[in-house]
């Protein structure tokens, strides 16, 4: 955002005095440019015609189960998706396999940012059954304050009901008023089209990948109460991008949010993209929110359930202030941060990205104070 | 309904795996999902609400589930729930550690 701001407010002015003279023709800000760009890759991905992008687990081959396939954890549907700069930019800064073989006093300073041309996708699914509604929980901002317990979305109050084309067409759910989600009964504030939201059609191959998975098995059988089927649909609820450009990156995100709130931006002006709310930033500070706090950057799927130890809300968070963290060994990773951080000393850092820290802690056998003795 | 559990409890109590007293990591909560017919329910979602976190389970094909919470949330600090696609929670019952331990937790759950 602030980025943005300092680059090419002048040009807006002068497109500001075009639209005011000469034409009524809409004129792109840098924000709009960031969010078709985000947009477009993420329905690259949809279309499966990302070329040369490769998802983190066949990057990482012998990666293990991440994080939310713990017991206990909300999981999420993850994919990460890297393009051939982010790989290279990987391979080149050995941070596939020999981050844990690193002794800190070898810290490739080149290790700090991506390169300009680097992209990072991480999708967010949510399954959707073939046959009759499936819920959505649907994020609240107003209920997204509190410091002291986590706001993910086990906690949201309510859920959309989604339905594909077909069902709509056979079923009226206008007597329910309740549906059951993740453990608990709740109000159903929307009723959606499946066509509301991007999403991909399960084939056998897609189902059996995510029933192998923890995670995807997990919230497969909480939602639709059994595994994942060929001929269900995998509907996008959340995603973050990033891209290298320059220094810190740009930072992107999206979510689906049915109500369309107006303080919030949406992804885009078609209809499925009115449908999904859009953030970015390209620094942990600045702009500041207009009570003086640094600026936020969030998104209510993947940082709404963190719980913060620092006495900052997920929803006053930043992509940077985060990621800016992120080195090898991975200290503190789940802590809710805003402003500007650091990597902690003596720590590799892995270019602002948390998936090759994270792997190589994961598959270190030692305490990570064991490797840096 | 409450009763007839209530009764088997010490059955149930006198079946805890001694891997369950002995854990030392956390609080164990562990306990079945029925239906109202005795039917143990598999793919049912149990959430455990500390009021800082949500943890949440699905159940086994026993209609089984277990989870481990942080050893400083005490038991009555916890609300739980339980649904499955369809039903909801009919009657929930907590049966609190033997005496002397802060854990296991049973839970049993009854859905409609």
């Amino acid at each position: 955002m602030y980025f943005g701001e300092q680059i090419v407010r002048p040009a807006v002015l002068v497109a500001c005095f075009f639209l005011t003279t000469v034409t009524t023709a809409p004129v792109a800000t840098p924000e709009d440019s960031y969010a078709q760009q985000f947009s477009n890759t993420v329905q690259m991905h949809i279309a499966g015609s990302s070329d040369k992008w490769l998802e983190k687990a066949a990057i990482f081959s012998d990666t293990p189960n991440d994080i939310s396939s713990l017991a206990g954890v909300a999981p999420l549907m993850l994919e990460t998706w890297f393009n051939d700069a982010s790989q290279r930019f990987l391979i080149e800064n050995d941070l596939l396999a020999g981050l844990q073989k690193h002794r800190f006093k070898e810290t490739p300073s080149q290790n700090q940012y991506l390169p300009n041309d680097a992209k990072v996708l991480l999708l967010s699914w949510w399954p959707v059954s073939a046959k009759g509604a499936t819920p959505i929980p649907v994020w609240q901002a107003k209920n997204s304050g509190a410091v002291e317990r986590s706001n993910g979305y086990l906690h949201w109050p309510t859920a959309a009901l989604v339905q594909t084309l077909e069902q709509t067409k056979t079923e009226t759910l206008t007597d329910i008023s309740q549906v059951a989600v993740a453990g608990k009964f709740r109000p159903i504030s929307h009723r959606a089209s499946l066509n509301s939201l991007f999403h991909i059609l399960v084939t056998e191959s897609v189902a059996a990948h995510w029933n192998e998975q923890k995670a995807g098995n997990k919230l497969s059988r909480m939602v639709l109460g059994r595994p994942l089927r060929a001929g269900d649909f995998l509907a996008l609820v959340a995603a973050h991008g990033v891209w290298g450009d320059s220094g810190n990156g740009h930072w992107l995100t999206l979510w689906w949010q049915p109500d369309k709130p107006a303080e919030l931006m949406p992804l885009g002006p078609s209809d499925i993209e009115q449908h999904y709310a859009f953030d970015s930033c390209s620094d942990s500070t600045l702009p500041r929110e207009p009570d003086g706090s640094p600026n936020s950057c969030f998104n209510p799927w993947l940082e709404g359930g963190l719980v913060s130890h620092s006495g900052i809300t997920p929803r006053q968070s930043n992509c940077i202030s985060c990621h800016a963290r992120a080195s090898f060994p991975p200290q503190d990773f789940l802590n809710v941060t805003q402003g500007e951080q650091h990597i902690p000393p003596n720590s590799l850092p892995t270019g602002m990205l948390w998936s090759p820290a994270l792997r190589a802690r994961d598959m270190t056998t030692h305490h990570d104070e064991a490797i840096f003795r | 309904m409450a009763d007839s559990w209530h009764e088997s409890g010490a059955t149930v109590w006198n079946a805890v795996p001694a891997a369950l007293l002995a854990n030392t990591q956390g609080i164990v909560w562990f306990g079945t999902v029925r239906d109202e017919q005795g039917q143990f329910l598999e793919n049912a979602t149990v959430q455990l609400d500390t009021g800082i976190i949500e943890h949440v389970a699905v159940t086994g094909i026993e209609g089984r589930f277990r989870l481990v919470l942080p050893k400083n949330i005490p038991f009555d600090a916890v609300i739980p729930y339980c649904a499955r696609p369809g039903s909801h929670s009919a009657y929930i019952q907590r049966r609190p550690p033997p005496r002397g331990l802060d854990s296991p937790v049973e839970l049993q759950c009854i859905l409609r």
